[in-house]
């Protein structure tokens, strides 16, 4: 009995000795000062799983520099991870809008013109089906909509750098050239403060966070605007086969210039983002099939090309 | 068998000569690490040894070398992360088959699933070495040591972090060296100063690199692989100073080592890779050349330390006993850290042939065994290394182990 019990302390004293550190509790991590400190601090508590602490340490860097952007960057990052929005989040949500997984029964089957009290964005009458649905159907869009406030903050942290170089939404799409200008000169305005190995690094994450969070809001806002103005979205099959995503209403047109025509910018704005960060950083790339977010932006552009059909002549 | 025989006869000696240097996830020096002194918290630039002179203390040479020539003909070392076999089977079994298929092919949930464990399987960096111990000789003749040998390194390093938006970014880099050292030493108690040693050595490296550094989705199956060429020539320099001034029963000996303090430095250029395209993207080219020329460039690294060899215990059965002190620190460290990482602590005594050894690296446990048989010698080593900015931060485990030849 007493050599077990010796054998156990033993084990326990070479466990404790194997897994510790016999410097433990003389430095705390996160009580810096020190913005570069609190940086490297939160890089190791990412490393180490646990992103509450690196997020606190981040506000806290943040605090101290708000103008630093490297910081921004990081705590923009931890906190769409901490909230588990990612591009695949959103991948979901563009597969349950673009399909007929979220609504209900199809309506106006055979059924010509579009229901008395309604004004539809489409043509009714060449419609074949219409299935009504809303984005608060959608796991994935409920899980955005609690983390609005994160969405929010996250758009401000890396929004401050693309409005410094005048990457705002607007109303055309970016070209190729515009791309590459721009991701020029974003890489080169964070290569002011870093090495520019860096720089490309934080550039092409920004653009990533700087375009989920765009993507989402959008998605946001247009959910939240339906709702108020009696807005009712569809999943029209219209008479070729094609199917889109459009809406109807007691009165589309407000709906058209208080949240479509800012929508249609804030979708443009997102998948340039998107683009720019492809095209720029995976340039070597032979294809550029495949990748994740190649997926968003043809997700993007199919969802919003719906969405969007007739508004650009009404904004304008 | 025969050149061992005569090698033997002539009165050489072939006990191997091992080497070793810094921390690999610190400094882009070309070195090569030996499981002997990891096992005793990496510290020992003030306990001379066969196994310090070429990358770490070339001062040692006058304490090592004696008139009769020491040779190692050839060993081999590796040393990998304790969490590679758990990395190693989800690359085999679940990344690579992915990228082979085509991220586009998963469903949302697979993607997420894959991204998830890749994220959670690789934020702590894990490292892989293999090295090859070739010839290398050391001499003494008139208080001047002489030694010269050649060395092979490789190693292999990989880390994956958050690209933004839940994008795993992939930080890997494999590296092939080939060094030819030369040292030399002298003890400037032929000129009336006991106890005081120098040494000085010179390196010449030829280094291979490639490396992908960039998020998950930007690699496809199709990447050009690239391999990047540079060569450098550096210096290190040490002293030695066994104090006389107290009158212990033992040994006290002081020593500082500075470690690529002049040379010319890494220029990474390409030199060769494989395209399914049949050529190479010159922006790629420019690209990874300008990340190995930014990420991998030669920086010094300094040591200071204690020894103390203990008086003989039990006559005949510990002999060798001994404690060690080192500091440690980078000019440009990978990680800035706080002083307590930069504190190697260490011990060793030795019963017959077998040699027992322990230690604190950066705080945490070492510990390890050598087994020495005249002309073999087997060592092995399992200890703790600090990746974080402060020690208990973010500690990676590690094994080594080595065998070398006296022919």
């Amino acid at each position: 009995m007493k050599i077990g019990s010796d054998l156990l302390i033993a084990l326990t004293f070479s466990l404790c000795l194997s897994a510790c550190n016999v410097f433990d509790g003389i430095y705390e991590e996160g009580s810096s000062s020190e913005p570069a400190v609190l940086l490297a601090d939160a890089r190791n508590a990412i490393r180490d799983g646990r992103l509450d602490d690196a997020v606190e340490y981040l506000n806290k860097a943040h605090e101290r520099q708000p103008g630093n952007i490297e910081i921004r960057v990081e705590l923009a990052s931890a906190l769409l991870t901490l909230n588990a929005i990612d591009v695949m989040l959103i991948a979901e949500l563009a597969d349950e809008i673009e399909g007929d997984e979220i609504g209900g029964e199809p309506e106006w089957i055979s059924k010509a013109g579009c229901p008395d009290d309604l004004v539809c964005n489409f043509d009714c009458g060449s419609a074949k089906s219409a299935t009504p649905f809303s984005y608060g159907d959608s796991d994935a869009y409920r899980r955005l909509e609690e983390a609005l406030h994160v969405l929010e903050q996250v758009s401000a942290l890396v929004g401050v750098t693309l409005d410094e170089l005048g990457a705002v939404p607007g109303s055309r799409f970016l070209t190729r050239a515009d791309r590459k200008e721009l991701y020029d000169a974003l890489v080169d305005r964070i290569a002011e403060e870093h090495p520019r190995e860096k720089a490309r690094r934080l550039a092409t994450t920004l653009l990533l966070d700087a375009g989920i969070a765009s993507l989402s809001t959008t998605l946001a806002s247009i959910e939240q605007s339906a709702s108020a103005n009696e807005i009712t979205l569809y999943h029209v099959e219209q008479a070729d086969g094609g199917k889109i995503v459009d809406y109807c209403g007691p009165d589309v047109a407000q709906f058209i210039t208080g949240t479509m025509c800012p929508a249609t910018s804030s979708a443009h704005f997102t998948l340039d983002m998107l683009k720019t960060r492809l095209e720029n950083f995976a340039s070597n790339r032979s294809s550029e099939s495949g990748s994740i977010a190649t997926e968003l932006i043809d997700a993007g552009h199919e969802l919003f090309d719906g969405l969007t059909s007739g508004v650009q002549s009404s904004c304008s | 068998m025969c050149v061992v025989v005569v090698l033997c006869f002539v009165g050489l000696d072939l006990r191997p000569i091992e080497a070793f240097g810094q921390s690999y996830s610190q400094t882009s020096r070309a070195f090569v690490q030996s499981p002997g002194v990891l096992a005793m918290g990496d510290a020992g630039v003030a306990l001379p040894s066969p196994e310090t002179i070429f990358f770490y203390n070339p001062a040692h040479l006058s304490s090592v070398a004696g008139t009769r020539p020491q040779f190692t003909l050839l060993g081999i070392r590796g040393s990998l992360s304790n969490n590679f076999f758990d990395q190693l089977a989800f690359f085999e079994d679940e990344l690579m088959p992915a990228i082979d298929d085509g991220l586009e092919t998963m469903s949302n949930e697979e993607l997420r699933e894959l991204y998830d464990e890749t994220l959670a399987l690789g934020r702590r960096r894990t490292i892989v070495n293999g090295d090859l111990l070739l010839p290398s000789a050391i001499a003494k003749i008139n208080g001047i040591g002489f030694g010269a040998g050649a060395f092979g390194h490789s190693s292999l390093h990989y880390r994956f972090e958050n690209a933004g938006a839940g994008i795993p970014h992939i930080d890997f880099t494999a590296i092939a060296d080939f060094i030819f050292v030369g040292s030399g030493s002298f003890d400037f108690g032929r000129i009336g100063v006991d106890g005081l040693a120098a040494g000085l050595s010179g390196k010449v490296t030829n280094r291979w690199l490639t490396l992908k550094n960039k998020p998950l989705d930007a690699i496809g199956s199709d990447e050009d692989i690239l391999f990047l060429k540079a060569s450098a020539l550096g210096f290190d320099a040490g002293l030695q100073y066994d104090v006389g001034l107290f009158t212990l029963p033992g040994d006290l000996t002081l020593a500082a080592a500075a470690y690529d303090v002049v040379g010319s430095g890494y220029d990474y250029e390409y030199s060769s890779g494989t395209s399914e395209e049949g050529e190479i993207n010159a922006d790629l080219i420019a690209e990874e050349e300008d990340l190995a020329n930014t990420l991998y460039a030669l920086h010094p690294s300094y040591r200071v330390g204690a020894a103390y060899l203990l008086p003989q215990a039990l006559p005949g059965v510990f002999k060798n006993t001994a404690i060690a002190l080192d500091y440690l620190w980078y000019s440009h460290p990978n990680v800035p850290q706080e002083s307590l990482s930069h504190l190697h602590l260490g011990a060793q005594t030795q019963v017959g042939f077998f040699i027992l050894r322990g230690g604190l690296n950066s705080g945490y446990t070492t510990f390890g065994a050598g087994l020495h048989l005249g002309m073999i010698s087997l060592d092995y080593a399992f200890y703790g290394v600090e990746q974080g900015r402060f020690p208990g931060q973010l500690g990676s485990w590690n094994h080594s182990a080595q065998i070398a030849l006296g022919l």
